[in-house]
């Protein structure tokens, strides 16, 4: 399953998560590797722990047991690697009350360039409103966070994953909110960025358009297979086969 | 206004105590004792009722000398000794009243006396006016009342206290002929008094004095104005006043502060102290006679110079003809306060935007009454109540987050649970602050009238320090503060972030709580944020607006505080308040379009 010459860009060893002392692990023994220019989509069902994996890879989470490592480093410990990775996160944990525009928002993704006052150079002006124009929000640019539908937080939210100009991409259910026809495009970004050798991980308890996933990892707790969507899905979860969900 | 708190909670207390102790008293203790026990709230009256009282009697007062009536607090024991009197005697007014308004309820009214009840009508004192013993001959008046309420408790004695206060009588013009001496080496154009409270006014008719003025008239109010107190000052160089007065009981007060800021402006000299209402025998004034006769002598040597010349008034001329606009900043401590004001309003209000954002409004009130209970600890052990307080509001924000952090409850909760706990400790300790004359509650009511040029330095530097630091730190701060989680996940380094914004929040609340009072700094953290809030879309726009509302709400304050006699950081924050109702009333015509 893997593309040979490339490294990995993320590997868990045998990773164990725990929120706390007393409760079952979150995820047991967990143990993957992706590389650059792969799409793999993570699956599972509510509380399998596809959150958490997302958020061990960030270094949000540190784990009880075994190994993490991004781009060759430990994100709990490395700050820096945490920002060759575009994170999403749900919408349900965004903090929507905010005097922030879309703009505002999706222009944090460029943070390490801003001078004072919040204030971003022409390029990287440029770059955050093409982001916001591929996810087909431009007429929206200027609204507040409080104004917008869950569906155009969540294309913001991937407008400023866009605009950090990662080498990894980490969704957490990026469709979960949004119409048929915004997910295709939002896809077709994500092939994009894929082709461009980028990794992109995607979340998601169903999924359509499963042609550019290379790999599906499904996640109860332990993984319990690894594959091709169309060897994988079928068997644990008919609801997620592309075509049947319809 | 804490130590009323302190005082209602006491009083609930005991009486909740006292009630069952009166029913199951079947035996009156006024019929115990061989003789009168007669308990009087002040020591200078004690003493001149003891002198009356003679052997028959035993005269104590409530308020032990050394001790200004307005830091008194009850304790237990004292209640006891109300509740053992054969008669409790008070005078009523200002903060002497509620000592007359307890002995009443733990004695039922049972022999509680009202002096100015029986002096009023006669003429001899009045409610707003009641130091009628700093003129011996109204004291001498006073004596035939006097006589009567002993006579009620101890009617065979009558004519034994009446022999006794015809002596006391005699003294008392011997006292009036040996004042009158004194004060004839003052000339008569140097009898100017300018004192803390409107105490002096009977002395002062009596041997011929002006009294120019003082800071607060009524008694048992605490608040100068921007207003009262340029007139006073306008009135001190007027009439060429060189020096002011500071009255014992005013010691450790902010209105002596007050005084002192305004004198030095005017080239005043201030000088310790005249005696009102308590003794103070470690000063060698231990009775009626040493207090009239110390007054008395603090005048002369003071007084008594020829005036010295060369000496410019400040601000004269431009009193006459200013502008409305200008007519308030005549005087350096005007300009001094509005400055520290609009500097302490203006870093609360930039750094409560990044609070308001990260969810933290009610902060600024934790820390507060965190700030509070450090003040008062410092108080108790001696040590610095700027850094108390800092030590304490620090204490607050590090637990706040270490107990959200253990138990995930939301941040609110932990800082509400935290906020009661630091108020709890602060009131305990306040009950327990009496026995001194330095006043905790005085710190708390900080006003632009009494800010000192340390002061104002201190304020506007911190404040100053506090904006460059936000505004350097304010791009990583925003992205932290907009959403912790996506923060972390971007790299940025939310732990330094988190502490240094509590530590911001805590520094910022402290130096406005010394600057401006304790409501004010509170809702200066609040309410110019959340004004700014609902007109803004934008974060630099938030920031800008937000600080922008604070330093409008400031000069507006001092204008109030100035033509409409009210305390000017209250008058500020009324402003913003105004301000967040006509941006909410706004906002909801905006959306039902
Ligand atoms: N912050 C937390 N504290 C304690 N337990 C948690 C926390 N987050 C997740 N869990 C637990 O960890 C397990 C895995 O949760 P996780 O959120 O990773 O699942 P998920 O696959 O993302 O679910 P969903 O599809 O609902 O998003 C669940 O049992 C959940 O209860
Ligand atoms: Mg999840």
């Amino acid at each position: 399953m893997t593309l040979g010459a490339k490294a990995p860009a993320c590997i868990m060893e045998n990773v164990t998560v725990r929120y706390s002392q007393n409760s079952p692990p979150a995820i047991e023994g967990v143990s993957f590797k992706a590389e650059l220019g792969e799409m793999v989509l993570l699956a599972g069902p509510n509380g399998g722990g596809k959150s958490t994996i997302i958020k061990t890879l960030l270094g949000l989470v540190k784990p009880e047991k075994g190994r993490v490592l991004v781009l060759g480093r430990d994100p709990s410990k490395d700050n820096d690697v945490r920002r060759l990775i575009g994170y999403v996160p749900q919408i349900s944990e965004l903090n929507i009350y905010a005097p922030l525009t879309l703009w505002d928002l999706v222009s944090l993704g460029r943070r390490p360039r801003f001078g004072a006052l919040f204030r971003l150079p022409e390029e990287d002006v440029r770059i955050v409103n093409e982001s916001i124009e591929l996810v087909g929000l431009s007429d929206k640019a200027h609204k507040k966070l409080s104004e917008l539908s869950g569906g155009m937080l969540a294309r913001a939210l991937i407008a400023r994953a866009l605009v950090q100009e990662p080498q990894i991409y980490l969704l957490d259910e990026p469709f979960e909110s949004i119409d048929a026809q915004s997910e295709s495009i939002i896809m077709d970004l994500l092939v994009r960025e894929k082709k461009r050798g980028k990794l992109v991980i995607i979340a998601e308890h169903h999924m359509n358009g499963l042609d550019a996933v290379d790999r599906v990892i499904y996640v109860n707790r332990r993984i319990l297979a690894v594959g091709k969507p169309e060897e994988v899905l079928p068997r644990l979860n008919p609801s997620m086969a592309g075509g049947s969900s319809g | 206004m804490s130590g009323r708190i302190a005082y209602a909670l006491l009083l609930l207390l005991l009486l909740a105590l006292a009630v069952p102790t009166a029913y199951a008293g079947t035996v009156p203790l006024e019929d115990s004792g061989d003789k009168p026990y007669i308990l009087v709230t002040l020591p200078v009256l004690a003493d001149i009722i003891s002198g009356i009282a003679g052997e028959r009697a035993t005269v104590e007062s409530l308020v032990s000398p050394g001790i200004a009536v307005i830091t008194y607090e009850l304790t237990p024991r004292d209640s006891a000794r109300i509740e053992e009197a054969s008669i409790f005697i008070y005078v009523g007014y200002g903060s002497e009243e509620v000592l007359g308004e307890y002995a009443k309820s733990i004695r039922e009214y049972r022999g509680v006396v009202r002096l100015l009840d029986v002096l009023e009508p006669a003429g001899i004192a009045s409610e707003d006016n009641p130091y009628f013993w700093l003129d011996p001959l109204r004291t001498a008046n006073s004596l035939d009342y006097l006589v009567d309420i002993l006579s009620r408790v101890d009617p065979e004695g009558r004519q034994y206290y009446e022999s006794r206060a015809a002596q006391l009588r005699e003294r008392l013009l011997e006292l009036d002929e040996w004042i009158k001496e004194k004060v004839s080496l003052i000339p008569e154009d140097q009898r100017l008094l300018v004192t803390v409270r409107d105490t002096m006014r009977y002395y002062a008719e009596r041997y011929g004095f002006e009294v120019v003025g003082f800071i607060v008239a009524r008694p048992g109010t605490y608040e100068p104005t921007a207003g009262s107190v340029t007139r006073l000052l306008d009135a001190m160089i007027e009439k060429g006043v060189r020096v002011a007065f500071i009255e014992y009981e005013e010691a450790g007060t902010t209105l002596r502060e007050v005084l002192e800021t305004i004198s030095e402006e005017a080239g005043v000299r201030t000088v310790e102290f005249l005696y009102i209402e308590s003794l103070a025998p470690q000063l060698g004034v231990s009775s009626y006679e040493e207090l009239m006769k110390a007054n008395t002598m603090t005048l002369v040597e003071n007084l008594a110079r020829g005036r010295e010349n060369g000496q410019a008034s400040a601000g004269e001329s431009v009193y006459k003809g200013s502008l409305f606009i200008l007519e308030p900043f005549r005087y350096d401590f005007m300009i001094r306060g509005t400055l520290t004001l609009i500097a302490a309003m203006a870093a609360s209000a930039l750094v409560g935007s990044f609070a308001v954002i990260r969810g933290w409004a009610i902060f600024g009130d934790a820390l507060a009454h965190g700030a509070l209970a450090g003040l008062v600890v410092a108080y108790f052990i001696g040590a610095s109540f700027y850094f108390g307080a800092l030590a304490a509001g620090l204490f607050v924000a590090l637990s706040v987050s270490a107990v959200e952090r253990r138990t995930r409850l939301r941040a609110d909760v932990v800082i509400a649970v935290t906020f009661v706990t630091m108020l709890s400790i602060s009131i305990a300790l306040l009950s327990r602050a009496g026995g001194a004359t330095i006043s905790i509650e005085d710190v708390l009511f900080a006003d632009v009238t009494a800010v000192s040029p340390e002061m104002m330095a201190r304020t506007v530097g911190l404040s100053l320090a506090i904006i460059a630091f936000t505004i350097a730190i304010g791009r990583h701060l925003l992205v932290y503060v907009v959403d912790p989680v996506i923060a972390a996940a971007m790299g940025v380094r939310t732990g330094i972030l988190h502490y240094s914004l509590l530590a911001l929040l805590a520094l910022t609340i402290v130096t406005a709580f010394f600057a401006i009072g304790y409501v004010p700094a509170i809702a200066a953290m609040m309410v110019p944020p959340a004004t700014a809030f609902i007109i803004s879309r934008r974060p630099v726009e938030f920031m800008v607006k937000s600080v922008g509302i604070a330093v409008v709400s400031a000069i507006a304050g001092v204008y109030a505080s100035y033509y409409l006699d009210v305390n000017a950081g209250a008058s500020a924050i009324l402003v913003s308040a105004g301000m967040f109702a006509v941006a909410v009333a706004t906002h909801k015509a905006a959306n039902s379009r």
